[in-house]
């Protein structure tokens, strides 16, 4: 059980200030002005029904950008070490929806419970960073897709939210959440001393793809190819989640990432009706950990793939402190 | 000897009061019924596996009713929960049999708290989730190698992703165990 699960809580103890407000460029507007349609201006209420742009050009139907420059996605983390006020805890306990405070309490170990519990409130808070203000923690609702993946639900009438994308990942010593706007987003992160208790090459062998596997037996030195082998199940695992299928309806062997300075990329092998390639990475090296998002890559209507993700990072202690980190 | 085939009712022929906010679930009843009377596996769902605790139930009695084969017995509760019935948020699978030996249980048990590095004393039984024992995806991938050198098997990461428990991943060896040794 929580070590708090008896502290007296009084809404004096504990006072909430207003989450910082912070800006996440929305592909859609650039400077104030609206997105436009080839055919005119789109009003605020056909926004909501446009989730998703037809791209003129080659007619896919990734969304499209009239404006390059704003690609961005921001990765917030939690060092759950660093939280330890049995009231700020508490309060964590309150925002998340009942559901979720049954789902905290029924997890064994106060250590994972925690990170149960800071995982659904940096989610949460997260979230709310985006909206104005105009929607609180506590009311946000998701769902799941088929494999499991979390996904906000719009329940809000006369406000038009950006539309928020979001992924969770946790390790024991850290909790963090990547947020897009209008594109999918999926991420991953590992301590940066874990140890696998198989040997490398025969991990690898089993699970990623040939390329992969030549390319890890290409370094000799085993501490680098310790690391790039945890990097490459981090970009991969943050492919997977991206798709919202999961590692086990993506197979890692079939699709290899490769690293072209100073990009990655991904090259499906089999089931390419499910598994797709228009997508961007990015690594996140922390002090501790290796982090890796992996964002859909929007059609730019130029046709031009040349723009490389911005990633901003924060270090938060939701309701206390941020910490701008990259 | 009439089986159950099936397990869903359908509420499409009530009318339309009944079918909003509801959920039926099926409870088999218990008394009276022998066990050899569903001689396979029937597995069914709550229908409403995320469905929250307020929600009425109305309860539908499946009754095997001996010589005249099933009889459906409607039985209207305003109770907010019904004993019998778990309500959580993963499906619920009923099985008479197929549950794989202790042994296998326990082989499966000791992998797993040696790839989580578990202290001693750690209760880790045939029910106990892997993510509830703290298991990440690196570690769940590593369990399932270490399953397979040591049960001799392959498993599919298709098949994997019903795993849940320890018991399901006993439960998939064995099948496995007994696909390749057929």
């Amino acid at each position: 059980m929580l070590p708090f699960s008896n502290e007296f809580f009084t809404r004096k103890l504990f006072t909430v200030p207003s989450l910082p407000l912070h800006r996440l460029p929305c592909p859609r507007f650039y400077d104030g002005l609206s997105y436009k349609r080839e055919e005119g201006e789109i009003t605020p209420q056909e926004w909501r029904v446009y989730t998703r742009w037809e791209c003129m050009t080659c007619n896919c139907r990734v969304p499209k950008r009239n404006f390059s420059q704003l690609w961005e996605t921001h990765f917030w983390y939690i060092v759950p070490d660093e939280v330890n006020s049995t009231s700020l805890l508490n309060h964590y306990l309150n925002i998340i929806s009942p559901c979720e405070r049954r789902a905290v309490l029924r997890i064994n170990g106060d250590k994972q419970q925690k990170c149960g519990l800071l995982a659904r409130a940096l989610v949460r808070t997260t979230l709310s960073r985006y909206m104005q203000c105009k929607i609180m923690p506590q009311s946000l609702s998701f769902s799941k897709n088929k494999y499991g993946k979390p996904q906000l639900i719009w329940q809000q009438e006369g406000w038009i939210p950006p539309c928020l994308h979001f992924n969770i990942s946790h390790t024991s010593s850290l909790v963090a959440c990547g947020v897009t706007v209008d594109l999918q987003v999926g991420i991953d992160i590992e301590d940066k001393q874990r140890t696998l208790k198989h040997d490398i090459l025969s991990f690898a062998r089993r699970f990623f793809s040939p390329k992969e596997i030549e390319f890890l037996c290409g370094l000799t030195d085993p501490v680098i190819q310790h690391q790039e082998c945890i990097k490459l199940w981090t970009l991969k695992e943050a492919y997977v989640k991206a798709l919202g299928r999961g590692f086990s309806a993506a197979p890692f062997r079939n699709f290899t990432l490769s690293h072209e300075e100073p990009r990655f990329a991904v090259e499906v092998h089999s089931d390419s009706e499910n598994l797709t390639e228009n997508w961007e990475f990015a690594t996140v090296d922390l002090s501790t950990h290796y982090g890796a998002i992996c964002v859909e890559k929007a059609c730019d209507m130029e046709g031009n793939g040349n723009d490389s993700l911005v990633v901003k990072v924060w270090k938060t202690i939701p309701f206390i402190e941020d910490e701008r980190i990259f | 000897m009439a089986s159950i085939a099936g397990a869903r009712i359908s509420i499409a022929d009530r009318p339309a009061s009944y079918r909003k906010r509801q959920v039926f679930v099926l409870c088999l009843a218990s008394s009276g019924i022998e066990r050899s009377a569903f001689g396979d596996c029937i597995p069914f769902q709550t229908a409403f596996p995320d469905r929250p605790s307020d929600y009425p139930i109305r309860t539908a009695w499946m009754v095997f009713n001996g010589a005249s084969g099933l009889k459906l017995i409607s039985f209207s509760s305003q109770r907010k929960s019904f004993p019998s019935v778990r309500l959580q948020s993963t499906p619920t699978r009923f099985h008479v049999s197929c549950a794989a030996k202790p042994d296998t249980v326990d082989k499966v048990c000791k992998i797993v708290k040696s790839q989580l590095a578990l202290p001693d004393g750690t209760p880790v039984s045939g029910n106990s989730t892997f993510a509830g024992l703290g298991a990440d995806s690196l570690d769940t991938v590593e369990i399932v190698m270490g399953l397979e050198e040591a049960f001799g098997i392959s498993v599919e990461e298709e098949s994997a992703q019903s795993i849940t428990t320890v018991q399901d991943a006993a439960d998939l060896i064995e099948k496995l165990v007994e696909a390749k040794s057929s």
